[in-house]
């Protein structure tokens, strides 16, 4: 059986039916399956030590902003420059899944691989700290959505994987401020924001970028958000008609493939050197 | 370890920040699971179907969810459940059915059940047949003695509603055992194999917040299945 990798994923709340519910972007599971695993998600904070026991290592995904009072800091309420109310979103039900579940992990010695938001969990649960908006506390310009160059550290996974520089994509506000023990930084910018970390020992490490978006339309689909709508449906009466009749039986429309239908992206380098870390066991790091 | 491993299908969506095509589960479900004491996951890509039946003790078929950030993006959501999401959701079914793991379906999962044992459904039966069966009306079903639903509740019992669609013609080797006072299909089952459908959404009567209030405890339903999963 292929080494069994479980997510986590987003805590939403939909104000229309006021249910909470859990989400995940397709190409993180993608991701993982191309690289050798099977991909589960989490679906229950309290169960951190049934979820630990079963999978054979954990993918910490992108997300909202950690709750500062995990890294022993205060809200910062209001930009101090405009005097808007500062830009986050925070959930503390996902805090507790994430940081519950990394602790577990740590304790079973399986390796732990996180993305964005995912790197910072790794940062804190190793007791280190975070930047609260990259504009407003670092007065420098990150901008979101816009890929840069990153530089590795000698020595590094990371760096025998990528090379001494790599460019790569950029979704985030807030930055790696103090270092947890017993971690490394692997990459930074040219700006000096940190973008990846590895633990010195232990089977664990984390990127800022995202590399699930690789092989994927997911940049494709970003850019439609920004800009382009939608072109107008065309009613075609054989199609509606086709349609009808699988909404009928609950079953495929015969041919439809959507723009998410592609084969399952391998050789992403990132994804197949965590795979390498879980097919190790999580013995023997580096 | 003891604890059943309960596979949960998903819905299609669209997440707010990219409009990436995404899979959501409302919580209510995976809560139900846990309390009942079972362990809950969600299947992230479709081609690990053996994987997953491997692994878990039991499918959970959830009702239809949806969350779309822009709506002319619905009709791409449209398709993406038509499409990925049914084709997924028919290999679980039949793959689980296979193999004897116990299904429950719930709302849309119910119709699901009823649509892969060759049934039929009305599709919008409230301007065909005058009823409101949705957002959340409660009323109460007639169950019939000696299935499983009465041997949990009892033969008379209040409910919630939220559907649009009802099963017309059941499925080969599944019967009705609970109607509405209407008429209205609530609640299926297979005459052998472990497989349960409610067209209400027990998961959401249970709890301090139970929907409806004057509704019996659904944790029993959950133990029920969840005990059918360990055997």
């Amino acid at each position: 059986m292929k080494p069994l990798i479980l997510l986590t994923g987003e805590d939403e709340f939909d104000p229309k039916s006021h249910n909470p519910f859990f989400l995940i972007k397709r190409s993180y599971g993608n991701a993982v399956a191309g690289a050798g695993g099977t991909a589960i998600m989490a679906l229950d904070p309290r169960l951190y030590q049934e979820y630990a026991d079963m999978a054979d290592g954990l993918l910490l995904t992108g997300g909202v902003d950690i709750h500062p009072g995990r890294y022993r800091d205060i809200f910062m309420d209001f930009d101090p420059n405009s005097g808007q109310p500062a830009p986050y979103v925070n959930s503390v039900t996902r805090d507790s899944m994430d940081i519950l579940l990394c602790q577990a992990f740590v304790k079973a010695g399986k390796p732990i691989f996180g993305i964005g938001r995912g790197m910072q969990v790794i940062n804190v649960v190793f007791g280190g700290t975070l930047y609260q908006d990259i504009p407003t506390v670092m007065q420098i310009e990150h901008p979101q959505g816009v890929n840069h160059k990153i530089n590795l550290t000698e020595g590094t996974a990371l760096y025998n994987l990528l090379g001494s520089s790599s460019i790569v994509n950029s979704f985030h506000h807030q930055a790696v401020k103090d270092l947890g023990s017993g971690l490394k930084v692997a990459a930074i910018a040219e700006d000096g924001i940190v973008e990846a970390l590895e633990h010195e020992s232990l089977p664990i490490f984390g990127v800022q970028w995202h590399p699930e978006t690789f092989g994927t339309d997911d940049e494709e689909v970003r850019i439609r958000h920004a800009g382009i709508i939608e072109p107008p449906i065309e009613v075609d009466p054989v199609e509606m008609e086709r349609q009808a009749q699988a909404t009928m039986i609950k079953k495929a429309i015969p041919g439809v493939a959507t723009d998410a239908d592609s084969v399952l992206p391998s050789g992403n380098p990132v994804f197949d050197h965590f795979m390498q870390l879980v097919n190790k066991g999580g013995r023997n790091h580096e | 370890m003891n604890k059943p491993v309960i596979l949960i299908m998903w819905g299609s969506c669209l997440d707010t920040k990219f409009s990436a095509h995404s899979m959501m589960l409302t919580k209510a479900y995976s809560a139900a699971i846990t309390a009942a004491g079972g362990i809950p996951i969600l299947p992230l890509v479709e081609s690990q179907v053996e994987d997953y039946v491997a692994m878990a003790d039991g499918l959970l078929l959830p009702g239809a969810m949806g969350f779309v950030p822009r709506p002319e993006l619905a009709r791409t959501l449209a398709l993406e459940r038509y499409s990925r999401q049914a084709h997924f959701e028919t290999e679980l079914y039949q793959a689980f059915r296979k193999t004897g793991k116990p299904i429950l379906g719930i709302c849309a999962g119910c119709q699901k059940i009823n649509c892969e044992e060759n049934g039929t459904l009305h599709l919008d039966f409230r301007k065909m047949f005058g009823r409101e069966h949705h957002q959340g009306v409660t009323h109460s079903v007639e169950a019939l003695p000696g299935s499983w639903i009465a041997d949990l509740w009892g033969t008379s019992f209040f409910i919630n509603s939220y559907h649009g669609f009802k099963i017309a013609k059941i499925g080969d080797g599944l019967r009705i055992t609970a109607y509405s006072e209407e008429g209205i299909p609530e609640v299926i089952e297979h005459k052998e194999l472990p497989i349960f459908g409610t067209q209400f959404h027990p998961e959401r009567m249970r709890g301090d917040f139970p929907n409806p209030p004057e509704g019996p405890n659904s944790e029993p339903l959950f133990q029920m299945f969840l005990q059918a999963c360990k055997s």
